[in-house]
């Protein structure tokens, strides 16, 4: 009986309990679109970040601590200060920039490899996707060689903050994953 | 009912442990906000109280803080953690490295955070950004600063102020909104408009209300000094600044005194523009709402600038000043007419002495030091004994004590008995800087030298009475260089003395015992004034004494003593010359290089040194303390010092230069100022200057420098009749200077010069002058 209490409160807490979620990628990918898309519904203007915005979303209940770090190869080096205590990734991929997709993905396999991160869930936006030029996920994830992580939950998926398609998709995919994670 | 409790904590202040603490509370997620705060003030206290010279945390501590304070950052809508969190990023941006991180945090609450918080954001942003990212902050700052609330835009200028060190670009891109904020009446909401409801007393009350009217509309004075800044260097700027808000137009106490300042700066510049600074010093002297502060900064305004037609207001307001009830009205305006006093005519004086009379006994020490050094410059100076009586039972410290030393010095010779006891005392006092006592040294040097100029007035049994008191000093000084220039008092005018002189020898070789070597070397000199009596002694010393100087001195002396007639060098305009000096011993390294010991000739002084600005330097080095009390311009006396000094240097340096190039040239007349033959683009930047002879004979002394970035080899300069001048090589910003007779140049109206260096060549024409 008293098992079965402290379980329940156990599932309670931990659903009421704040996730944390990085929004990674290259500078220029619109990851600070993608954040405020997330926190107001609407695309807004935004200019490169130097250092970082964070934002607390309240997602179907969930209380959300998103941190958008900027992207430019300055302040990449200081992603690593903000590791700890991470549940989600959401790194973001310029569709259209076929030049530094291979930088992306160089990017991501570092980030990848951090012992604090090794826990964290990790979903892959494909960004753009309603410019004329943006490739196709297959074809993106034929340079990320997302297949070959087998330890970690991911997914790849195609989004565009300016209409907003996708990025829903996306964040109820990583939500559940994540409470999975920390149910277990 | 209402109970008040303190209770003291009891927790460690240990750096490492707060480190600690806000590493593992910031990096919780979530964060206790409450936890935070207290943590944060810690930290906050920590590196504020630091006394150390040392950051209290190193780079890579303050830089993991740093970041573990950025996280922070997530939580919103808590005002109050938030202004801590300004307040310790503010502090670690010094210690911590990459601190741009919290850039666009901070920016985002520039934009969008309530007033409160505005203010320190703003304060923040200027300590994180850096020469690349100020342009990034512009636009903030131009609508912060022309926000409607006094805070938000006085911060904002006051941090684009600091921004100027930074980056003076993007500032320069504020001007606009800066003017518009000059005269604008903004509302601040820190202070509340009335007197809050709390039992003070009178005091507190005028301090509140003070603070209330001088705060009011503060981003006023904030904006005029941003604004003076950008535009220093703009003449025509800063005077439409300036009738922009005029005092009148301009309600904030602190702005219409900085109007004031910034009028005197402009008329300083340029001495015809006195007439637009009158109305405004009118304006205040009037004024009958203007601050004490603004009075007397017109009264002092006007007395820099010596306007005669208002001395007597000036002398009113002063007199109302110091009949003021606060105490620093009253100390401003005694120190203000100590230092002016001297301009005042004899009635004004008188008037204003009255006044400062009663301020002699004043409870506060520094007015009435400053009252009575006022009184003895004024010079009204019949009640001198009792007004140095006072100053006995004054308990006065040491920068008091200078001061009025300073004034005393120019009274010495008429009141020599009265403050010559008095700076004995000084003298003799165990307490005392080293300063302190120089400056008496001084004094007392200044009077033996006025009696011998004035041929001994003074009674030789006050003298040497004095002298002997300096004897009784000389056995307990702990200065070495105090003492040893009593010792030379001691030497010089006590040799002088008609009675018997051995007394002061005893003295003076007791010493020779007893101190350290540069005390001995002075003691040695000061001996061989006493000719007659101490050549046994010196003997004795040049034989026995541990230190080389003082033997050489003995030396020297007992051997010029032997040679009975060697005409020293005596000349009092020679031995105050630098410039004679530096040449003497340029000459003596030569003789001694040269190896040729039979014939030394000593320089003659060059007339030139002595008529034109060098003299001035010299005899305006010697006046400096007087000049001090006189007028605010030793300022620049220092530096025009250094740069006659410069030149004077140049002058010798070269002039021995051209003596080894050319002989019988005779004495030299005059020398040019420097004259540039090319422009400043050129590759080659020459000038020249003339170097007249009473031979009737000229040489130039051309300067060429290479602006080139590269060294330039065999650079081969040929004139007219000129044999070749090979420089092998210049390098890149390479000074050289090739001195050349004039006769050696054609006598035509232009000279070439072909300047040929391995790949180039390049010819140069110049008028000849």
């Amino acid at each position: 009986m008293g098992q079965l209490f402290s379980s329940m409160f156990d599932r309670l807490f931990n659903i009421n309990k704040d996730f944390r979620i990085l929004i990674l990628g290259l500078d220029g990918a619109g990851k600070t679109s993608i954040l405020y898309r997330l926190q107001i519904g609407d695309i807004v203007t935004t200019k490169p970040t130097i250092g970082f915005n964070v934002e607390t979303i309240n997602y179907k209940n969930i209380k959300l601590n998103v941190w958008d770090l900027g992207g430019q190869t300055s302040i990449r080096p200081y992603w690593r200060c903000y590791y700890t205590n991470t549940q989600g990734i959401i790194f973001v991929i310029d569709s259209t920039d076929t030049e530094r997709l291979q930088l992306a993905s160089t990017e991501l396999r570092t980030m990848l490899k951090e012992e604090e991160l090794k826990d964290a869930c990790l979903l892959v936006l494909c960004n753009k996707q309603d410019l004329q030029n943006a490739q196709s996920i297959d074809k993106i994830n034929e340079t990320l060689q997302l297949y070959d992580l087998k330890d970690r939950n991911w997914s790849i998926l195609g989004c565009s903050a300016k209409t907003g398609d996708g990025i829903n998709e996306g964040l109820d995919w990583l939500i559940d994953v994540v409470k999975e994670n920390n149910t277990e | 009912m209402s109970t008040k409790t303190y209770k003291k904590l009891n927790e460690s202040n240990d750096s490492m442990a707060i480190f600690q603490d806000c590493l593992t509370s910031f990096n919780e997620s979530p964060v206790n906000p409450k936890k935070c705060r207290i943590l944060l003030s810690k930290l906050y206290k920590l590196i504020i109280n630091s006394t150390s010279s040392e950051p209290v945390f190193k780079p890579q501590e303050a830089t993991s803080l740093f970041f573990s304070i950025s996280k922070l950052f997530q939580h919103q809508n808590n005002d109050s953690l938030r202004q801590y969190v300004y307040l310790v990023i503010k502090e670690l941006s010094t210690m911590s490295d990459d601190i741009l991180m919290a850039t666009a945090s901070i920016m985002k609450d520039i934009q969008s955070a309530d007033s409160i918080i505005k203010p320190n954001a703003i304060r923040s942003l200027v300590r994180v950004l850096d020469s690349s990212t100020a342009l990034t902050a512009e636009r903030l700052l131009k609508s912060s600063i022309i926000s409607s609330n006094n805070d938000i835009s006085s911060a904002a200028l006051v941090s684009s102020y600091h921004l100027l060190k930074i980056s003076d670009q993007t500032c320069k891109r504020l001007i606009n909104e800066t003017m518009e904020t000059v005269d604008s009446k903004k509302n601040s909401n820190r202070l509340p408009s009335n007197i809050p409801a709390v039992d003070l007393n009178n005091e507190e009350i005028e301090k509140f209300q003070y603070l209330r009217v001088a705060n009011n509309h503060m981003s006023q004075y904030h904006s005029l000094g941003l604004a003076y800044d950008l535009k220093k260097n703009d003449d025509m700027g800063l005077l439409k600044l300036i009738k922009q808000c005029d005092p009148t137009s301009v309600d904030n106490s602190f702005a219409r005194m900085e109007i004031l300042r910034l009028s005197l700066k402009i008329v300083e510049r340029d001495s015809n523009k006195i007439d637009m600074i009158v109305p405004y010093l009118e304006w205040a002297l009037n004024g009958t709402s203007a601050n004490n502060f603004i009075i007397l900064e017109a009264c002092k305004i006007i007395l820099k600038l010596k306007y005669k037609p208002f001395y007597s207001i000036v002398v009113e307001r002063l007199t109302y000043l110091i009949n003021d009830r606060s105490i620093s009205s009253k100390f401003a305006a005694v120190r203000l007419i100590s230092k002016f006093c001297h301009l005042f005519e004899a009635d004004l004086a008188k008037k204003i002495g009255s006044d400062i009379e009663v301020l002699v006994n004043s409870g506060n020490k520094s007015i009435s030091t400053y009252a009575i050094t006022t009184l003895l410059k004024i010079g009204d100076a019949n009640n001198i004994e009792s007004l140095i009586n006072t100053l006995k039972a004054n308990d006065i410290s040491d920068d008091f004590k200078i001061i009025i030393i300073d004034s005393l010095s120019k009274l010495i010779f008429r009141f020599p008995k009265v403050i010559t006891d008095f700076l004995l005392d000084s003298l003799r006092a165990h307490e005392g800087s080293n300063v302190l006592k120089n400056k008496v040294v001084d004094c007392l040097i200044q009077l033996f030298t006025e009696d011998q100029n004035k041929e001994l007035v003074l009674t030789e049994s006050f003298k040497i009475d004095v002298l002997e008191s300096l004897c009784d000093f000389i056995e307990d000084c702990e200065y070495t260089d105090v003492l040893s220039r009593v010792i030379f008092i001691l030497g010089e005018y006590g040799s002088k003395i008609s009675v018997d002189s051995s007394v002061f020898v005893r003295h003076i070789y007791n010493r020779i015992n007893l101190e350290n070597s540069i005390i001995r070397s002075s003691a040695v000199t000061a001996l061989a004034k006493f000719p007659n009596i101490t050549n046994s002694l010196l003997e004795n010393i040049s034989k026995n004494d541990v230190d080389d100087e003082v033997r050489d001195r003995a030396c020297i002396t007992l051997a010029t003593k032997k040679l009975n007639n060697v005409s020293a060098v005596k000349d009092d305009k020679i031995q105050n010359n630098s410039i004679y000096l530096k040449q003497l011993e340029a000459r003596l390294n030569l003789y001694v290089q040269n190896g040729d010991y039979t014939t030394f000739d000593l320089p003659e002084v060059p007339d030139i040194f002595m008529d034109d600005d060098v003299e001035d330097t010299v005899g305006e080095h010697n006046d400096y303390d007087i000049k001090e009390d006189y007028d605010g311009k030793n300022d620049n006396a220092g530096d025009d010092d250094s740069t006659a000094d410069k030149k004077s240097e140049y002058i010798l340096n070269t002039e021995l230069l051209i003596k080894e190039l050319y002989t019988d040239l005779g004495k030299l007349t005059n020398v040019s100022d420097f004259k540039k033959l090319t422009d400043d683009s050129s590759e080659f930047i020459i000038k020249c200057s003339r170097f007249d002879y009473d031979s009737e004979q000229t040489v130039y002394d051309f300067e060429i420098k290479n602006t080139l970035d590269f060294t330039v080899n065999n650079v081969n300069i040929e004139g007219n009749e000129l044999e070749e001048i090979i420089i092998s090589e210049l390098k890149p910003n390479e000074t050289t200077h090739i001195l050349m007779k004039a006769s050696l140049l054609s006598d035509g109206k232009y000279w070439i010069l072909q300047f040929v260096a391995d790949d180039f060549e390049e010819v140069f024409e110049f008028d000849s002058y």
